[in-house]
């Protein structure tokens, strides 16, 4: 004779699956928000910030100058250090790491206003860590050439793009 | 039979904790491909974005006078801005074309008279706006000095006999809050800040384009309000007949003979613009984009536009 469950046997059963529905809810509900949280922190990946930025000061500078230090962007990207929101002000930006040894350091952007001499509103941000190494190459000749080509070398990996300066 | 019941237990059990270890994979796994392809998604958006607005400025910037040109022509009055939206690749693209000669231009006016009375009469004029308490002027310390303006002077004028200096090249000089919102919308009936003030040209103004407002602050003293509207009321004349070529050049120069006179030589117009300006707006679901790009016609040779970007 085929015997079926035990009512005993069926709520226990029943009891463990909701239990374990609960667990999941949860997991599942707390990885929801901890994307949020990150998307909220860093809603485009560390690589495309840097680039975004670079994009952003290539696209406000006028000229452009590579040193060993790093690259010097003159134009009007100034960005207000409070709001963090664009002043189109002349500035001068610099892009350059900041190491210590041979270990990777982080990536600077340095900022100061070109048309106010007694307060330049000096400042810097970290824009990157981990980062090894800036190669800003591009054709030489007077004013801003129109692609200008981005090596950043970080710890992990390397970002290479190719930043077309007028768009 | 006990053995038996416990085996069936156990099976059950462990069948319910497989089921849960899937259905967990694949929410991880939905989950994980809906950020890849919201991910990809932005980057082709901001990829459209990007292209959407070389298109505009490569195909529509150099065309910006035949623009407000054939504007004129079509609605027989002056057109120093228009505005209009493109739809590109599923994005929409608000632009906004102006003759930046048919505006004050902020440099004239520093060449003409010190930073604080610059700073008061652009105040005035820009109260209304939301910006009137924001103009704080910085101009540049180190000069430099830009080409003779190949501006049409009237009969009996010199041109300006100081060469213009650029010594504000950008809003974000003449304002404290550069706000792009603020220079390109209306407020209440007040024209905004992008259509009254210029940073760029020459510093001659086209008086075939310029409002009242912007003709008045560039003209200062050299021009009466009641020779303003003269020469306003003189050019919408000859936009609504309007004769074969050339005629605007010679009402209008007729109308603005007065300008002449000993002190007023510093009032310089044009009736041919050579400084054209393009501003695109664009829209992502977490901003607003504006971009603005200025070309000079003697700089267009040389590939020199200068490009803002907020």
């Amino acid at each position: 004779m085929k015997r079926a469950f035990t009512l005993i046997e069926m709520l226990v059963a029943t009891m463990l699956v909701a239990m374990l529905m609960g667990a999941v809810s949860l997991a599942v509900g707390g990885l929801a928000r901890d994307e949020r949280a990150i998307a909220k922190r860093q809603n485009v990946a560390r690589d495309e910030r840097v680039l975004d930025l670079l994009r952003w000061d290539l696209l406000n500078a006028k000229s452009m100058s590579v040193g060993r230090d790093g690259v010097t962007l003159i134009g009007h990207g100034g960005i207000d250090r409070g709001k963090m929101t664009a002043t189109v002000r002349p500035s001068w930006v610099v892009y350059r790491v900041a190491r210590r040894g041979e270990r990777a350091g982080v990536l600077l952007r340095e900022q100061n206003y070109r048309d106010d001499t007694v307060r330049p509103e000096r400042w810097s941000e970290i824009v990157a860590v981990g980062v090894r190494r800036l190669d800003v190459v591009a054709a030489p000749g007077a004013g801003l050439p129109e692609k200008v080509r981005v090596r950043v070398a970080f710890e992990d990996r390397v970002v290479d793009q190719v930043i077309r300066t007028r768009s | 039979m006990i053995q038996s019941r416990r085996h069936r237990g156990y099976v059950l059990i462990v069948t319910l904790g497989l089921l849960v270890l899937a259905a967990t994979m694949l929410v991880s796994l939905g989950r994980a491909t809906m950020r890849r392809a919201s991910e990809a998604r932005e980057s082709l958006e901001a990829l459209q974005q990007r292209w959407g607005v070389t298109s505009c400025r490569k195909v529509i910037l150099p065309q910006a006078e035949a623009i407000l040109a054939r504007e004129e022509r079509e609605l027989k009055r002056a057109m120093p801005v228009y505005r209009t939206s493109v739809r590109l690749g599923g994005q929409e693209f608000d632009l906004v074309v102006s003759d930046e000669q048919a505006k004050a231009n902020v440099n004239l006016l520093l060449e003409r008279s010190d930073r604080s009375a610059v700073e008061s009469e652009l105040s005035r004029a820009l109260s209304g706006s939301g910006l009137g308490e924001a103009v704080r002027l910085r101009p540049l310390g180190e000069v430099r000095r830009q080409s003779q303006p190949n501006a049409t002077t009237a009969p009996g004028t010199q041109p300006t006999t100081v060469p213009l200096t650029r010594r504000v090249e950008s809003y974000g000089q003449v304002l404290d809050s550069s706000n792009p919102k603020l220079l390109l919308e209306k407020r209440s009936r007040e024209a905004p800040p992008m259509e009254l003030l210029t940073c760029w040209g020459n510093g001659a103004i086209n008086v075939a384009r310029a409002s009242a407002k912007s003709l008045k602050l560039s003209s200062g003293d050299a021009l009466s309000e009641v020779e303003v509207d003269g020469i306003l009321r003189g050019r919408d004349e000859v936009y609504r007949q309007p004769r074969a070529g050339g005629a605007m050049g010679d009402a209008v120069k007729k109308l603005a003979k007065p300008v002449g006179d000993g002190a007023k030589q510093q009032f310089v117009w044009t009736t041919e613009s050579s400084c054209h300006s393009l501003w695109v707006v664009t829209r992502t679901k977490q901003r607003e984009f504006y971009y603005l790009v200025v070309r000079e016609s003697g700089d267009a040779a040389q590939g020199i536009d200068v490009a803002f970007v907020w």
